[in-house]
């Protein structure tokens, strides 16, 4: 799994998440249930922090965009001094995914569990991931 | 003397339902977790057995869209299902996603 492809992975999860809890909340306004998934605080806090993460992922990549594309290259063959191409995507992606798990996590496990370390060792490891690729595409070392 | 007491039949069907898990309220959750299964060992197995593969990650999320729909629907109507069992569709759904979209090989993007 490349740093494009991991990149895609998170936004599609936040994207899936705002689907998925937007039908749920329209479904019950729509049809007046008497179990409303918007009663529940975390969730509806969830819904509006993912859009908000993913909106501004999107506008992240949409300024950064200038800036990759007028990355250069010197003729010697030496890489760029900065990695702020590769800036764009990690930071809102990974809020995205973290959030999202997060709360999923607290509803199933609640808050006082034993259990926390598997979150943040999950955690953990995709922002690692997240550095380890963007080292090596910067660098040019095949992943 | 009945061994156990037959439901109104009289009233609508989806009161029977209501009475039924009034008298079993762990009804609600086996009903889903059996729907998840029909559809996520059902889906895979077949797939298994055609291709010799399956993408479980796949029909997790199929079965988690199954039973996702099954419990809005479910609540429209009180007492049939809980808000703190709603939610735990929702959260299974999503992080049936997250698996999903984590497991994809390069060539799936």
């Amino acid at each position: 799994m490349g740093q494009i492809q991991l990149t895609t992975a998170l936004i599609m999860i936040g994207l899936f998440t705002i689907a998925i809890l937007g039908f749920a909340v329209n479904f019950a306004s729509d049809n007046d249930s008497v179990i409303d998934i918007s009663d529940d605080a975390q969730i509806l806090s969830l819904y509006s922090d993912s859009a908000t993460e993913v909106g501004d992922w999107n506008d992240n990549s949409t300024s950064q965009y200038q800036s990759i594309i007028e990355t250069t290259i010197a003729p010697d063959g030496s890489t760029p001094q900065s990695a702020g191409s590769f800036a764009i995507t990690p930071i809102n992606a990974i809020g995205v995914a973290k959030n999202i798990m997060q709360v999923g996590y607290i509803k199933i496990f609640g808050t006082g569990s034993g259990f926390g370390i598997f979150l943040s060792t999950l955690i953990g490891v995709i922002g690692f991931m997240f550095a380890l690729f963007i080292y090596k595409t910067w660098r040019g070392i095949p992943d | 003397m009945s061994l156990y007491e037959l439901p109104n039949a009289t009233s609508s069907l989806d009161n029977m339902l209501v009475q039924a898990i009034a008298a079993s309220p762990s009804f609600t959750p086996l009903l889903l977790v059996f729907a998840f299964f029909v559809v996520f060992l059902g889906g895979s197995g077949r797939q298994l057995a055609r291709n010799g593969t399956a993408d479980y990650s796949m029909w997790s999320v199929i079965a988690s869209l199954s039973i996702f729909m099954i419990s809005l629907i479910m609540s429209t109507i009180t007492g049939i299902i809980r808000l703190d069992w709603l939610v735990i569709v929702v959260v299974v759904t999503i992080f049936s996603g997250v698996w999903f979209f984590l497991d994809r090989k390069p060539s799936e993007i």
